[in-house]
C-alpha cells in the first residue's frame, strides 16, 4: 500500500523532460516523463500517489485537457502547470480546476522543487483524507436502514425516548439501534460521530 | 616756196638731220661766229615744210620756230648771203613778231646751207638786237664759217649712211642665219633648184630625205637626185614651174628607213623682174594628216550610217545660211519636199520665229561649243506637232541639228500636267487639312510633353519633333542619326534602346520601353517609348514610329511607392511577428528550460560529487543552446529591416522552416499541419524572408479560419508541385468555413479583415509581394470544406538537389 511517490512529467519537448528529470533526480525525486498526454492517460498512473508536471501547450492534447481527464477518473495526483508563456488567464484557469501550481518556463530550480514537495503534501494529505473517508463510507454502508434512520436522528441530538417516538419504536429498542451503530461507526461519542460525518459531507463535496 | 620745194625736202630728209641731239661741232662754229663777229646770237637752221630747226643755237633758248617769221627762209632763196641790217627799217621784217618781240631782232646775215645733191637745206647765221652792217672782208668770213659748217652737215650724212650700211650687213647676216635655221627646223623639205634645174639650197629635213650632205647636194641636178623614174613622173610640174606657174601634187614614197610615206609636194616660181630664176620646192610629210584623213573617211562613212540608222531628223547648216545636207528616215518625217530644204536658208525653211532660235543656238554652239537645244512647234501633215533639235557646231563653220519629233512625249506630258495640277489641288486640300491636323498633333503632343519621332530603317535617321529634341535637350533639328538617339541613353540602358528594334515582329509590332537618358548638364530622367514598326512588302522592317515621354515624375513616384510599399511589408511583417510574439517565446522557452533545469542538475550532481552525468548534461546544454540561437536567428531576420534581395529560395526547406516557427502557435490553436511537398525541391527566384512571411500569413490566416468552426481536423494542408506551365505551385488548404462570396473580392484589397485585431494589410501585402516575383496570389473555396490559398511563381533555373 505505502508506494514512494513518483513525478510524472509530460511534455511535447523531449530535451525538457530529460532536464526536469535530471533536476528531480539530483534533487532526490524520482521521475517518470511522457511525451504526450495520451501516453500519461493511457500508462494509468493517473491513481499513483505523487504528482504530475505538465506542460500547457501540446499538441493533440494539451494541459488542460489532460487536467480534465484526470478529474473525470478522480485522480488524487497534483497538477504543476508549466507554461512557455505566463499567461494570467491560463494560471487562473488551470488554478480553478484544481492545478497545484502554474510556474513558467524556464522554471527555477527552488521554485520547481517547492511546488513539487508540496504537491507530494498535498497528495499524501489527500490520499489519507480519502482513505479516511472510504473507511467512514464503508462503515456507513454495513448500517441498515433503521440503524441509519436512528443515527441521523442521533447526529441531531435527539434523545432516545424522542427517537422512540419518531420512529414509532420502544425505547429499548432504539438503545440497541444506537450501540449497533455507535460500535459499526466505530466512534465513542456522539460528537466523534458528527465530526466524522461533516468531514465526510465536506470531502465528497 | 622755192620751186622744187618737194626736191628740197627729200634732200633735208636724206640727211637725216632734223630733231637730232645737239652736236659739239656745230657748236664750235656757232661760238667762234659769236665772238669774230661780237654778235650775241648764232644759228644753224634746217628749214622744214612748216618749221626751222636749229641744230645749233647758240644765244637763244628755243629750238625751232614757224617758218612763217623764219629770216632763214629767205635765206635759202639764195646762193649768195642774205644781210639785213636793221630789220626795223625793212619792209619783209619790219612787223616780224621776232623783231618787234623778244629777241628784238636789228640785224641778220644768213648763208645758205647746201646738200650734196644741192638742194640748200637750211642757213648758217648771225643775229644782233642792234642795226649793224658787215664790210666785204666779214662777209668773206661769214661764208667760210658757213662752209664749215655744210661740210660738218655732209659729212655727217656719209658717216650715218656707212653706219647704216654697216647694220643693214650685219641684219641681213642675223636673216640669213634665222632664214637658215627656220629652213632647217621647219617640219618639211626646202630646196632651190635653179632654171638649169641644179640645187642652190636644201634644208636639213630635204637633206635627211635624200641621205645627202649639204656639199654633196649644192650643184647637183635634179635628175640625179630623183632617179629617171621619180624625175620622169615630176617633169611635167618643173616644167610647168618653169614656166612660173605654182604646181602641188602629191607622192606615196618609200622613205629612206623603207616605211611608206605621203608627200604633198610644192614648186613655188622664183621671179626677178617678171623672168624665172628657178622654183622652190617645199615638200611636207603628210603621212600623218593622210592616216587621220583617212579615218576621218572612215568615220564619216560610220557616222553617215548611224545617221541613217536613226529616226531622228539630221540636218547640216553652212556658215553661209544655207542647208547642205538632210537626213530622214523617211520623207514623211519632213514638213517639206526635200528639194524645198536642201540648199535653202533657214527662213526659208522654217517660219521666222523657228529659223531665229536656231540662228541664235548656231550662235551659241559656235561660242560655247556645247549642245543647244531649240524646241519648236510645226504645222505638219495639217497637224501640229512638237520638235526638239539638238544643235552642235562642227570645226567647218557648219552646225548639225538634230530634230526629234517629240510630239507624243508632249502631248503626254500636257496630259500628265494637266492630270497633276488636278491631283495637285486636291492635294493641297488634303494637305491643308493634314497640316491642321498635324498642327493640333503637335501641339497635343507638346502639351502631353510626347516626343514623337519615326526612324527610317533605310537610312538610319531618326526624324524627331521639336518636343523630342527638347526633351533630350538637343538643339531643335529635323533629323538626326540613330546613333544619337541611342547615346542619349543611360550607358546601362544603351544596349537595351538599341535593341527595341529586334523585338518588333510582324506578327507584334509594337513596342513599350522604359529607360533613362542622360541630359547634356547630366540629369538622369526616365523615359518611356512606345510605337509601332512598319514592314516592307518583303517583311523587312522599314520604318518605326514612336511617342516618348518623360515619365521620371511617375518614375519618382513609383520608387517612392515601392519604397513605401517595402515600408508597410516591413510593418506588416511587424504586426505579424507581434502577434506571434507569445509562440516565438514559447518556442524559445523551450530550450531555455532546458538548459536552465540542465544547469541547475549538473549544480546539484556536482555538489554532491556524482560527476558521471555532467558530460551528457553539458552536451545537452550546448544542443539547446544552438537550438535558441537558431530560433532568435530566424527571427532577427524576420525583425530586420532589409531591401528584398532577390535569391533563388528552396520553397520546401522555406515551408518547413515557418511550420517550426509557427508550431507553438499551431499547437496554440490546436491546428495540425500536414504537407505534401514534391519530392525534389522546387526553386523560385525571391526574397526569403518575404516569402516566409507570405507562408505565415497564408498559415495564419488558415488557422484564423479554423477558429469556431466545428472542423473535421482542424488540419491545414500545404503542398508544393510545378504545375504543366513549369510553374511552382503551393497550395494552403484548410477545412475552416471557406470564404463567403461577399469578401472573395475584398480579401486581398488593404485594410481588409474579418477579424476584431487584425490590421488588414496581410493578404493585401502577400499579393504583392508574390507579384513583385512574377508570381500569383489567389483564394478559392474547397469542394468540401474550407478554402485553398493558392501561389504560384515562375521556376527559377536549379539543380534539384540539397
Amino acid at each position: 500500500m505505502s508506494q514512494a511517490p513518483l513525478i510524472f512529467m509530460v511534455d511535447d519537448q523531449a530535451g525538457v523532460l530529460k532536464a526536469l528529470g535530471r533536476l528531480l533526480n539530483a534533487a532526490g525525486f524520482s521521475s517518470q516523463a511522457y511525451t504526450s498526454a495520451q501516453a500519461f492517460l493511457d500508462s494509468g498512473n493517473a491513481a499513483a500517489p505523487g504528482c504530475l508536471i505538465l506542460d500547457l501547450a501540446m499538441p493533440e492534447m494539451d494541459g488542460f485537457a489532460l487536467q480534465k481527464a484526470l478529474a473525470a477518473q478522480g485522480s488524487d495526483l497534483p497538477l504543476i502547470f508549466l507554461s512557455g508563456h505566463a499567461g494570467i488567464r491560463d494560471g487562473v484557469q488551470a488554478m480553478k480546476a484544481g492545478a497545484a501550481d502554474f510556474l513558467t518556463k524556464p522554471v527555477d530550480e527552488d521554485a520547481l522543487i517547492h511546488a513539487v514537495q508540496q504537491a507530494l503534501e498535498r497528495n499524501r494529505i489527500a490520499r489519507n483524507t480519502r482513505l479516511e473517508r472510504d473507511n467512514v463510507v464503508a462503515r456507513l454502508a454495513s448500517l441498515t436502514a433503521r440503524e441509519r434512520e436512528v443515527m441521523d436522528l442521533i447526529i441531531e441530538g435527539k434523545l432516545n425516548k424522542q427517537i422512540a417516538d419518531t420512529l414509532v419504536l420502544a425505547e429499548k429498542t432504539v438503545k440497541i439501534h444506537r450501540a449497533r451503530v455507535m460500535n459499526k461507526m466505530q466512534v465513542r461519542s456522539v460528537a466523534v460521530l458528527v465530526s466524522l460525518l461533516n468531514n465526510l459531507k465536506h470531502t465528497s463535496a | 616756196m622755192p620751186p622744187d620745194e618737194q626736191a628740197r625736202l627729200a634732200a633735208l630728209r636724206e640727211l637725216c638731220i632734223l630733231d637730232t641731239p645737239p652736236d659739239p661741232g656745230f657748236d664750235r662754229v656757232g661760238r667762234l661766229a659769236q665772238a669774230l663777229f661780237g654778235v650775241p646770237i648764232a644759228l644753224t637752221v634746217l628749214v622744214d615744210a612748216e618749221r626751222q630747226w636749229f641744230k645749233s643755237v647758240l644765244g637763244l633758248n628755243i629750238t625751232e620756230t614757224s617758218r612763217a617769221v623764219s629770216f632763214c627762209s629767205y635765206t635759202i632763196q639764195q646762193d649768195q648771203v642774205l644781210i639785213i641790217p636793221d630789220a626795223a627799217s625793212d619792209p619783209r621784217f619790219a612787223d616780224n613778231p621776232l623783231v618787234v618781240g623778244p629777241p628784238y631782232i636789228r640785224f641778220y646775215a644768213g648763208v645758205p646751207l647746201t646738200s650734196s645733191t644741192g638742194y640748200r637745206v637750211g642757213a648758217f647765221g648771225i643775229i644782233d638786237t642792234v642795226p649793224r652792217a658787215l664790210d666785204d672782208q666779214q662777209i668773206s668770213h661769214l661764208h667760210d664759217l658757213a662752209m664749215i659748217v655744210n661740210d660738218e652737215l655732209n659729212n655727217k650724212r656719209l658717216n650715218e649712211i656707212t653706219s647704216l650700211y654697216r647694220q643693214e650687213q650685219e641684219r641681213l647676216k642675223k636673216t640669213k642665219t634665222l632664214l637658215q635655221l627656220v629652213a632647217n627646223n621647219a617640219p618639211g623639205m626646202l630646196g632651190y633648184w635653179n632654171a638649169d634645174l641644179r640645187c642652190a639650197f636644201a634644208n636639213d629635213a630635204y637633206l635627211h630625205w635624200f641621205g645627202l650632205r649639204p656639199e654633196q647636194i649644192i650643184g647637183m641636178h635634179i635628175r640625179d637626185l630623183l632617179g629617171e623614174t621619180v624625175f620622169a613622173q615630176n617633169l611635167p610640174y618643173i616644167h610647168a614651174a618653169l614656166d612660173g606657174k605654182d604646181q602641188e601634187f602629191e607622192r606615196t614614197l618609200s622613205k629612206p628607213d623603207e616605211e611608206i610615206g605621203h608627200t604633198l609636194a610644192r614648186y613655188i616660181p622664183h621671179r626677178v623682174d617678171g623672168k624665172v630664176m628657178g622654183f622652190f620646192v617645199q615638200v611636207s610629210d603628210i603621212t600623218v594628216v593622210k592616216l587621220a584623213y583617212q579615218q576621218l573617211e572612215a568615220s564619216r562613212a560610220q557616222l553617215a550610217s548611224m545617221l541613217s540608222a536613226i529616226p531622228d531628223t539630221v540636218f547640216t547648216h553652212r556658215h553661209d545660211g544655207q542647208i547642205i545636207d538632210i537626213h530622214a528616215l523617211a520623207s514623211d518625217d519632213l514638213h517639206l519636199p526635200r528639194e524645198q530644204i536642201l540648199n535653202r536658208p533657214l527662213d526659208e525653211v522654217f517660219p521666222a520665229s523657228v529659223a531665229q532660235q536656231f540662228i541664235a543656238a548656231f550662235a551659241a554652239a559656235k561660242q560655247t561649243w556645247a549642245v543647244q537645244e531649240v524646241s519648236y512647234r510645226l504645222q505638219h501633215n495639217g497637224q501640229e506637232r512638237y520638235f526638239e533639235a539638238r544643235v552642235v557646231a562642227t570645226l567647218h563653220q557648219e552646225w548639225i541639228a538634230i530634230v526629234r519629233d517629240i510630239t507624243e512625249r508632249e502631248l503626254n506630258r500636257k496630259n500628265r500636267e494637266r492630270y497633276t495640277a488636278q491631283l495637285s489641288d486636291q492635294l493641297k486640300l488634303t494637305e491643308s487639312a493634314v497640316r491642321d491636323r498635324e498642327a493640333s498633333l503637335a501641339l497635343a503632343a507638346d502639351a502631353a510633353n510626347l516626343g514623337y519621332w519615326y526612324l527610317d530603317c533605310e537610312t538610319e535617321q531618326v526624324y524627331p519633333s521639336e518636343q523630342w529634341c527638347r526633351q533630350r535637350g538637343y538643339a531643335v533639328q529635323s533629323t538626326f542619326p540613330v546613333a544619337a538617339m541611342i547615346n542619349c541613353g543611360h550607358p546601362e540602358d544603351q544596349a537595351g534602346i538599341a535593341g527595341v528594334r529586334d523585338g518588333i515582329l510582324p506578327e507584334q509590332p509594337f513596342f513599350d520601353y522604359t529607360y533613362r537618358i542622360v541630359l547634356p548638364d547630366g540629369e538622369v530622367r526616365w523615359m518611356s517609348s512606345r510605337g509601332r514598326g512598319e514592314f516592307d512588302g518583303a517583311g523587312k522592317l522599314a520604318m518605326v514610329r514612336g511617342l516618348s515621354i518623360d515619365i521620371s515624375n511617375l518614375k519618382q513616384a513609383e520608387l517612392d511607392l515601392a519604397q513605401k510599399q517595402q515600408e508597410v511589408t516591413y510593418l506588416s511583417r511587424l504586426a505579424t511577428m507581434g502577434e506571434l510574439s507569445g509562440a516565438f517565446a514559447h518556442e524559445l522557452n523551450q530550450p531555455l528550460t532546458a538548459i536552465l533545469s540542465n544547469a541547475q542538475a549538473a549544480r546539484r550532481f556536482l555538489a554532491k560529487g556524482k560527476l558521471d552525468e555532467l558530460e551528457d548534461i553539458l552536451t545537452d546544454i550546448i544542443e539547446d543552446d544552438k537550438r535558441a540561437d537558431e530560433i532568435i536567428r530566424r527571427l532577427r531576420a524576420m525583425f530586420e529591416k532589409t531591401p528584398a534581395i532577390y535569391q533563388l529560395v528552396n520553397v520546401n526547406s522555406m515551408i518547413m522552416e515557418v511550420i517550426h516557427m509557427l508550431s507553438s502557435d499551431l499547437i496554440n490553436h490546436h491546428v495540425a499541419v500536414r504537407t505534401a511537398l514534391r519530392s525534389s525541391a522546387p526553386w523560385v527566384l525571391a526574397d526569403l524572408v518575404q516569402m516566409q512571411q507570405v507562408m505565415i500569413n497564408l498559415i495564419k490566416n488558415s488557422c484564423d479560419a479554423m477558429v469556431g468552426v466545428m472542423a473535421p481536423h482542424n488540419e491545414i494542408m500545404i503542398s508544393t508541385d510545378i504545375d504543366s506551365e513549369g510553374q511552382v505551385h503551393i497550395r494552403v488548404v484548410d477545412q475552416g468555413g471557406g470564404i463567403s462570396a461577399d469578401i472573395a473580392e475584398q480579401m486581398f484589397a488593404p485594410f481588409f479583415s474579418t477579424k476584431v485585431t487584425g490590421m488588414g494589410l496581410g493578404l493585401s501585402i502577400c499579393r504583392n509581394i508574390v507579384e513583385a516575383a512574377r508570381g500569383k496570389l489567389w483564394a478559392e473555396n474547397n469542394a468540401v470544406c474550407g478554402a485553398t490559398f493558392h501561389l504560384r511563381l515562375p521556376a527559377a533555373e536549379k539543380k534539384e538537389a540539397l
